[in-house]
């Protein structure tokens, strides 16, 4: 009896506790890695170590834009070269090495592409990025390379080594610790580990021990790229996502510690405070101080691993990809925005969101016929709560054939399209890249061999939902056409219906039957490449081809703007789609782990992220799911999702007082719709974050630079810190040295004013805690409406938030929020400013757009900070003035119904009473 | 206060149209003219004085919305629309200036400033015609339904009917019983000269008793063979099982498998003890059978073995009579009066349990009887005081009627999740029909039945109110 049941514990608790660890690799058991660590290893307890690594002077050629030139790796009977180049793209510093293969070690692998990777940056950059000149000498021992104003790099011939120096001082070095790791070419032989220096080490350089990967049939052998950056006098950094883990990345390099791992995985009801790999990868590093941000990013969609060192004055980071180029850009600017700025130049930034995609999203696995789709959407109206958007997961096809429907549960999806439309609703869709076998679909791209192959160069099958299923090969250019063509304007499908909207799931790609739950290493890809080479970017080149498909379908509506959900992601992934955290947990750890992985996706450009409010898996409690919406609001992707074990959880279910919570939550993220859209202006236009860490604009206060469980809302000013503990009854906000804010909890302004260090206050669960800095104008707009679309005539609210000067500032961006007519200057920019004689508008716009917006006008302003008091306002707007309505309470100001419209420039003058109380109105 | 208003009636010529207010609340909004300039007060609070020209400013001054009738600037307040051709109606301020013509409530498209044809024709007439259906429909759905009514009320009459009966019956039955027990007991007295040995009255229950442990062993048998074979089943299905796949539901049954494995050798040693004492219990009964011994002893030792074997073996133990007297007349009598008092009881506990359940308002879900259909590749049957099928599966058994719908629960077990459980609503059409079945949530059902049953006559408000525009016919 006892016995039995102590053996009955033990697996209760293994099963609940290592949830699937065993199913990824950890870096001992990946052969690049495990070489890698080891080499740095010996490399570092070695002060003999000799690098076979130098910088053939003779092959140095320079050109306006470039500098090419050969690195030698010599060694007993190992000679390779490895020609580089140097430039300067969108004013970064750009290193690319490539391997020069020697025949005889590669011609016997078929179907292989036998190059190393060079196209990473086909998928990664936005289309024609400019290269800039250089300048160099070339002096005895070393290149000295300058660009931009203040930026030079000294490049060391042997032992190879980049100083980055940035306003004359060194910020960046490469190469320091000497792991520069190339692993050539080589056929397994007898005595090909004689080809290995004595540092390193032959762990599965030709096979793969790890179980469920131990099919790999490596046909190339060992081919990794390694190097370290060392960050001087930096002890922050940040990126590479993506990890449930901190805002600020934790020190990795240590023998009990892994390295964060860069390798897109369904990693299945993923553990917290993990280096472990995710849905996506962003191999963007940034080291932060207060006067320089440093980027490192890293060109390479190759499994990676990179491992964190910090040390009292540096940090350092050494970066191992299992194959591909060595291919790396610097970014060194004075502060993250600019590094953002630069990062965007390259990748582009994110598409400016259709509105709608900025309101809330209501999902579940899954609503199940049409008649349940539209009585969730009938029910938000009942309530009075707004949404924007209605989702459908995978059981809306017919036996997850995508592009099909169950039409017994969905007999007409074009009326149900329809019926959402009439009130500016949106349908998003799942299309997931698995294709059944055995249908229309998967026959035609099995037959215009556009599917992924398995090692012996026929359809790759594996398992996923539908079952038995090939996967689209969206990296081959004439996969897209194809694609479309299932997404066309009049394709049934769809029923030319203009609110429809796409879900890309499982993209990593999610492979059940697969080693770490994705596709094999070895299968094959368009121009023969192997999987391996491509697989952090393959989620990407997927999403993209649905987006470009949808842009085609859109065309035909006047509503051209895609909205695309992914979950695997890579660098340039915010050009075409938003990203959430995938299959979440409802429980409050992971809705604190929440916000520092929202974050980080913010700070590596890719703004349009969220967590699945509630929680994926479970069944969260009334106080949880309230508290999720209380912080989902501020996401920039604000989804609310469940899987199809939880009960159900929209917001009316849990009741009072919780529904009312929740509604004025939902509520009080449609009243910062125009701060939300302006910071994804910004986004799009400088790879500004939407939301935003403390850090950002309080560089010279390293208290802030470990915080992520606050933040702010874009440039607005908006700092907001939600309660993420169960029964929270305080709230702690840190305020930065030297900054002013004022009580704005609930998105209701106060003239209460905090200064610097901690602001303690009892809360309820109806308060969300906020505060607005000293010198913001923010504009909302306040009234209900059942959604973003329906709020288009509402007039605008500004609140403004003087700082010690009695000056603030603010902007507004509008367009028709669903075109791209914006693209042809069909929009309006106004920025507002305040001084102590008044506060002025001015507009740009373009004669069209402005008359869209005629009739848009601001009708309240509510003023905090004014020193003194203000018996009378003076309007004037385009040569007309008249007086306006000015009154006091509690120290805040409001000027009632100014009727200024929001299409010119406008100005507001202040008279100040002189001496004491007058009769209000 | 009312004196200066009405006072102000007086003065007031000027006649006023306020913009989503109806004609005979217009004479609220009448200004009120001090010192030549116009004012007016909040509706619900006089305290706040407003100038004529804030009305409808689309500014809200009013805590009751009652300065912006016209605007969507309060959220509280309400517009009138005039519907010309159709009905008036107030709409809510959210749904003014937003873009949508919001027919159902405005079939003139005054709600919004423009973009919204007046359609109060087309929209009234398609109201006239829903009308007509809707009275045709329940001139006759009413009169389908008095049926329905009639059916349940009669088949509640026939229950009551039926305790009436069985409770005479069981009154009569036991009367008789104990007439015969009464008889019986003198008749003992008189016998109990003559006492038969303890061995020969066993020696029936001995055989019986035998047999009995013979079947049960069969069954055992074939049911081990049966968890034989799952088992198997689960095995294989636990070594072989791809650990990538993302089901949780395998995983987490694997998991239960193995601890039902390691628990399995309880199992085995609980049925091992009954097996022991079962040969135990032969062994006895062999030697009693053979040899004999000292009749009490031996009354005791199998006592004590039956005992033991019925409680931990055989599912529903009988109680042993060890008083019997043989086959005479009179016992076998009692024991046939015993048997029929029981299934009285039996009986009138069914009926008196049936007739105490809520079943709808004049006992309407008595009317039915399984209701069919196959909706989706399944076949529900639907008794509404009893069960729900799916197929073979039992979606619930009848748990209570609330709130107008009928609740279901203990359904079989789904795999690896909980128990199926469902409910039904009602709906007035033409029926009775399951109109609808959904899984809201997992193993959990919702099923809509339409019929006459549920109609009840219609106001013309009411009429209107369920009235939906057709909106592919505007």
């Amino acid at each position: 009896m006892k016995s039995s049941l102590f053996i009955t514990f033990i697996l209760f608790f293994t099963t609940v506790s290592a949830v699937k660890e065993y199913l990824f690799k950890k870096c001992s058991q990946s052969g690049f890695c495990h070489r890698n660590r080891h080499f740095a290893q010996a490399v570092e307890s070695d002060p003999e170590y000799q690098s076979p690594y130098s910088i053939d002077v003779s092959s140095l050629s320079f050109a306006d834009d470039s500098i090419t030139g050969i690195v030698k790796k010599v060694h007993g009977l190992v000679d390779v070269d490895f020609p580089f180049k140097i430039s300067v793209i969108e004013g970064n510093f750009r290193f690319q090495l490539d391997e020069k293969l020697n025949s005889d070690v590669v011609d016997t692998v078929k179907h292989v592409n036998k190059q190393r990777y060079n196209e990473t940056e086909t998928f990664a950059f936005k289309q024609n990025v400019a290269y800039h000149p250089l300048t160099g000498d070339q002096l005895e021992d070393k290149l000295v390379l300058k660009y931009g104003d203040d930026h030079q790099v000294e490049l060391e011939f042997y032992p190879i080594r980049f100083s980055f120096l940035y306003q004359n001082k060194v910020q960046l070095t490469v190469n320091d610790k000497q792991f520069l790791n190339l692993e050539h070419r080589r056929k397994e032989r007898e005595g090909s580990t004689s080809e290995l220096l004595s540092q390193e080490t032959s762990f599965d350089m030709f096979q793969d021990s790890f179980a469920d990967s131990s099919k790999d049939t490596l046909p190339l052998g060992p081919e990794s790229m390694a190097i370290d950056f060392n960050f001087i006098n930096f002890t922050h950094v940040y990126g590479i996502p993506e990890h449930a883990d901190s805002l600020l990345l934790k020190h990795t390099r240590s023998k009990d510690k892994e390295p964060y791992r860069l390798y897109n995985v369904d990693i299945f009801e993923y553990d917290l405070d993990s280096r472990l790999a995710m849905y996506g990868s962003i191999p963007f590093l940034l080291g932060i101080k207060s006067e320089v941000t440093v980027g490192v990013y890293w060109i390479n969609s190759a499994d990676t691993y990179i491992d964190i060192e910090y040390s009292s004055s540096n940090t350092l980071s050494h970066w191992m990809s299992e194959n591909g180029l060595l291919d790396f850009i610097i970014i060194i600017e004075p502060t993250p925005y600019d590094a953002n700025s630069q990062y965007g130049k390259i990748s582009g930034n994110a598409a400016l969101p259709a509105l709608f995609s900025l309101g809330y999203h209501q999902c579940r696995w899954n609503y199940n016929d049409q008649k349940d789709v539209l009585e969730v959407h009938k029910k938000f109206d009942t309530y009075k709560i707004p949404y924007d958007t209605i989702w459908l997961d995978i059981e809306y096809t017919d036996e997850k054939k995508y592009f099909t429907w169950k039409k017994e549960a969905f007999p007409n999806p074009g009326k149900m399209m329809q019926k959402l439309d009439q009130t500016g609703r949106n349908l998003v869709v799942i299309i997931d890249p698995h294709l059944k076998d055995g249908y229309s679909v998967s026959e035609e791209f099995i037959t215009k061999k556009l599917v992924m192959k398995d090692n012996s160069n026929q359809a790759f099958y594996g398992h996923c939902w539908p079952g038995k299923s090939v996967w689209i090969d969206t990296t081959n250019p004439d996969a897209t056409p194809a694609w479309a063509g299932h997404f066309a304007w009049k394709s049934p499908f769809l029923a030319q219906a203009a609110n429809v909207h796409i879900w890309n799931d499982m993209n990593e790609p999610s492979v059940f039957s697969g080693p770490e739950t994705v596709a094999p290493k070895d299968n094959i890809h368009f121009n023969n490449w192997e999987h391996r080479s491509v697989h952090n970017l393959y989620g990407m080149s997927y999403h993209q081809a649905t987006y470009n498909a949808m842009k085609a379908r859109l065309k035909h509506s006047n509503r051209q703007r895609p909205f695309v959900l992914t979950r695997s992601y890579f660098t340039g992934s915010q050009r075409t789609a938003a990203m959430w955290t995938g299959d979440n947990m409802s429980k409050w750890s992971y809705l604190q782990a929440s916000i520092p992985m929202v974050l980080t996706h913010n700070i590596v450009n890719m703004p349009f992220s969220g967590a699945d409010v509630g929680g994926f898996f479970g069944d969260p409690s009334s106080e949880l799911l309230t508290r999720w919406y209380q912080t989902g609001l501020f996401y920039p992707f604000f989804r609310g999702h469940a899987h199809i074990d939880s009960p159900r959880r929209e917001p009316w279910v849990p009741g009072e007082p919780y529904t009312s919570i929740i509604r004025d939550a939902i509520k009080l993220r449609y009243v910062l719709l125009p701060v939300f859209y302006t910071g994804f202006y910004h986004a799009s236009e400088t790879g500004r974050p939407v939301m935003k860490p403390m850090f950002y604009d309080a560089l010279d206060d390293t208290n802030t630079y470990k915080i992520d469980d606050q933040f702010m809302v874009g440039d607005s000013g908006i700092l907001a810190k939600p309660i993420t503990e169960k029964g929270g009854n305080v709230s702690s906000i840190y305020i930065p040295q030297g900054q002013i804010y004022y009580d704005f909890f609930n998105g209701e302004i106060s003239s209460q004013v905090f200064t610097s260090g901690y602001v303690e206050r009892p809360v309820e669960l109806t308060d969300i805690p906020m505060l607005l800095k000293g010198g913001s104008i923010i504009p909302l707009k306040t009234r209900y409406r059942r959604s973003s679309k329906l709020m288009k005539n509402d007039p605008y609210t500004l609140v403004i938030a003087l700082d010690e000067n009695g000056q603030a500032k603010g902007d507004l961006y509008i367009d028709d929020g669903e075109s791209f007519s914006y693209q042809n200057g069909e929009k309006s920019y106004i920025g507002f400013q305040a001084v102590s004689e008044g506060i002025s508008a001015s507009v740009s716009v373009s004669e069209e757009f402005s008359r869209q917006i005629e009739s848009v006008t601001v009708e309240k302003i509510v003023i905090v900070g004014v020193k003194g008091e203000i018996s009378a306002v003076i309007i004037e707007q385009e040569g007309k003035k008249w007086n306006g309505k000015v009154s006091e309470k509690d120290s805040v100001t409001t000027i009632k119904n100014p009727k200024v419209k929001i299409n010119s420039d406008w100005e507001i003058k202040f008279e100040y009473k002189q001496g004491v109380d007058h009769d209000e109105l | 206060m009312l004196k200066l208003i009405a006072i102000t009636y007086l003065a007031a010529s000027v006649a006023c149209s306020i913009k989503g207010v109806s004609p005979e609340n217009q004479h609220l909004y009448e200004p009120v003219i001090i010192d030549d300039v116009q004012y007016w007060h909040c509706l619900n609070d006089s305290s706040i004085r407003l100038t004529y020209n804030q009305i409808n400013d689309n500014y809200c001054d009013c805590p009751d919305g009652s300065d912006e009738p016209g605007t969507n600037a309060c959220e509280n307040s309400k517009y009138y629309c005039e519907n010309k051709g159709h009905f008036p109606a107030y709409i809510d301020s959210f749904k003014l200036n937003d873009g949508v013509c919001d027919y159902d409530v405005c079939c003139d498209g005054s709600d919004e400033p423009e973009g919204c044809e007046n359609k109060c024709d087309v929209i009234h007439n398609q109201y006239v015609e829903y009308k007509e259906n809707v009275e045709k429909f329940m001139a006759t759905s009413l009169q389908t339904k008095e049926k329905y009514l009639q059916v349940a009320k009669t088949k509640k009459e026939k229950l009551s009917n039926d305790k009436t009966r069985l409770e005479q019956q069981l009154s009569s039955a036991q009367k008789q019983l104990e007439r015969l027990r009464l008889e019986l007991e003198n008749k003992e007295l008189e016998a109990e000269l003559e006492e038969p040995s303890v061995y020969e009255a066993l020696s029936d229950h001995f055989v019986n008793l035998n047999q009995k442990l013979q079947a049960n062993k069969e069954i055992l048998f074939t049911k081990n063979s049966h968890i034989d074979t799952l088992e198997q089943i689960l095995h294989t299905l636990a070594n072989n099982y791809n650990p990538n796949f993302n089901d949780p539901a395998v995983k987490e049954s694997i998991n239960k498998f193995k601890q039902y494995i390691s628990n399995k050798q309880e199992v085995n040693n609980d049925i091992g003890d009954a097996q022991n004492v079962l040969e135990k219990l032969q062994q006895q009964a062999k030697s009693l059978t053979q040899g004999g011994g000292v009749v009490p002893t031996i009354a005791n030792t199998f006592h004590y073995y039956y005992q033991l074997f019925t409680n931990t073996f055989l599912v529903a133990p009988q109680v042993p009579n060890l008083s019997n007297l043989g086959n005479n007349e009179l016992s076998s009598q009692i024991d046939q009066l015993e048997t029929q008092v029981k299934n009285i009881q039996r009986k009138l506990q069914e009926v008196v349990s049936n007739l105490n359940i809520n079943a709808g308002p004049n006992d309407i879900l008595r009317a039915f009887d399984t209701i069919n259909k196959k909706i989706s590749g399944y076949h529900y049957r639907i008794s509404l005081l009893d069960s729900i099928y799916q197929d073979d599966v039992l979606i619930g058994r009848f748990k209570e009627f609330k709130d107008n719908k009928v609740y279901f629960d203990y359904g079989s077990r789904c795999w690896n999740g909980p128990q199926r459980a469902g409910d039904v609503e009602f709906v007035c059409g033409k029926g009775p029909d399951i109109v609808s079945v959904s899984e809201p949530e997992k193993c959990h059902y919702n099923f809509v039945i339409q019929g006459e049953s549920w109609c009840e006559p219609m106001t013309e408000e009411e009429i209107r109110a369920n009235f939906n525009i057709d909106y592919d016919k505007l």
